[in-house]
């Protein structure tokens, strides 16, 4: 337990930031054809009118090359901790001008984004890298996002535990009849055994119940760890939730600890990428 | 006060906050504080036991010229490049993803009409409610966008109805868990609109 709260976690946040920012970026892009749709009041009645966002929504083209190129300069780490800042204040609008196509992850991002903005991710991968001591507000913003992941874990596996369909076990053979293609996809023969759909459907209880306290002790970390990348992996393939999946992948990287990485990522990209050696 | 334990005191308290009204405050109190902390993520999967449909019936002059139906639109749409499959959620989301809000609308008027002797007010909620008229009058906008990507048709109306069909679970076929089912399969919205071309 003690291991797990003291461990330095300084490699990972200047990853997740250029991750993230790609994922935010690539978003973003995706979105810009869409715009004559979405901030058309003609096309979209579902649309705030009023305030802030019915401005933004009449200045989508500024506001999506000012957001995008915001993105760029969090991905090459120019401005630090305020573009951070800028990057969770634009992530925020952004949600509030596509509301109807809001996924979890943006709910979780939003959260995530607000305490990364106070955390040093400027150290490896920047442009502007911060040098000296690792500051003690850092350490507090990735504790943060830690126990941000565990939030949602716990939550989760409570919200699954107290719902009708989820203690019936029928609630997975419900998720995935929500996607078209299913029918003609290789889970319809396994979801429609009603063993195999009520064992998923209580092993998923089981596994979001049992996440923290299996991150937490070192012996089983990697294990729930992986577990949980499989089931987001067969998630993003099956239901196409792209952008939901990978935010969520990209959070377990603040579970492992500068030691655990540098043991999983190869001695020669440390040495290119990271001006350190594994001998730290 | 040593400002690292200040530091830790104040982070301790927000995240022994953070997870109290998670796990102990009421859904009101949570919702007041939704959009300052993160209070709760129930991720609501099934998010519907019941799917959806939307038929447009295009018409001129009183004759029937096309008949769509949403879903093999937005199939279509996946059909498209990866690339654009960005275009095709948008329109699913906008054009589809509220319709278990306009069901669940009328399941209640219908439950509260049938089992608890009230007046159905579901009529009425669809020219009232701000949340349903937003959800109806994106029905009514799909045509126009399906007639600006289609200009070979020329349509002065459409007729839009929007169904409803409870998955049934192979497993136990009877299954009858809640009121949904008992409704069944059925057009439960319709409404129309004139078109300017």
């Amino acid at each position: 337990m003690k291991e797990f709260w003291s461990a330095d976690r300084t490699i990972y946040p200047s990853v997740f930031r250029i991750l993230i920012g790609l994922v935010l970026l690539v978003d973003l892009i995706s979105t810009v054809p869409s715009a004559g749709i979405l901030f058309n009041t003609g096309l979209n009645s579902l649309l705030s009118e009023s305030g802030l966002i019915k401005f933004l929504a009449a200045n989508s083209s500024v506001f999506f090359s000012v957001y995008g190129l915001i993105l760029i300069a969090f991905i090459l780490g120019f401005g630090r901790n305020f573009t951070a800042f800028l990057v969770f204040c634009f992530h925020f609008f952004m949600m509030e001008l596509t509301q109807p196509l809001l996924t979890w992850g943006d709910i979780i991002l939003k959260f995530s984004l607000l305490y990364f903005a106070f955390a040093d991710s400027f150290r490896y991968l920047s442009l502007q890298k911060t040098k000296g001591k690792y500051h003690y507000v850092s350490k507090l913003a990735v504790c943060s996002i830690v126990l941000h992941i565990f939030l949602v874990y716990l939550n989760n596996a409570y919200f699954k535990m107290t719902d009708k369909d989820w203690q019936q076990g029928i609630a997975v053979f419900y998720s995935f009849s929500q996607y078209p293609s299913f029918e003609s996809s290789i889970w319809y023969p396994l979801i429609s055994n009603e063993y195999l759909s009520k064992s998923i459907n209580y092993f998923i209880i089981l596994q979001q119940l049992s996440f923290v306290p299996f991150v937490i002790w070192k012996k089983t970390r990697y294990f729930a760890i992986l577990l949980s990348l499989i089931i987001h992996f067969t998630m993003m393939y099956e239901f196409g939730l792209w952008k939901f999946e990978i935010i969520v992948m990209l959070h377990y990287g603040f579970l492992l600890n500068d030691k655990e990485w540098m043991r999983i990522i190869p001695a020669k990209i440390w040495a290119n990428w990271f001006s350190l050696s594994k001998s730290k | 006060m040593n400002p690292k334990r200040l530091l830790f005191t104040l982070f301790l308290l927000y995240w022994a906050g953070v997870y109290g009204v998670t796990f102990f405050a009421g859904d009101n109190l949570k919702s007041s504080f939704r959009d300052t902390i993160p209070t709760g993520y129930r991720m609501f999967a099934p998010v519907t036991d019941t799917n959806y449909d939307v038929s447009y019936e295009f018409f001129r002059d009183g004759e029937l010229i096309r008949e769509i139906k949403f879903s093999e639109y937005i199939h279509k749409e996946y059909d498209k490049p990866f690339y654009q499959n960005k275009s095709a959620y948008v329109k699913e989301k906008l054009y589809s993803g509220s319709l278990k809000i306009l069901d669940f609308r009328y399941q209640k008027s219908l439950y509260d009409e049938v089992y608890r002797n009230k007046k159905n007010d579901f009529d009425s909620l669809t020219v009232s409610s701000k949340e349903l008229m937003g959800i109806i009058d994106n029905l009514k906008n799909f045509p126009k966008l399906y007639l600006a990507e289609n200009p070979e048709i020329f349509a002065d109306s459409v007729w839009i109805s929007a169904s409803r069909k409870p998955m049934i679970l192979p497993f136990d076929s009877l299954y009858k868990g809640d009121f949904t089912y008992r409704i069944g399969n059925k057009i439960f919205f319709t409404t129309t609109q004139k078109l300017n071309q």
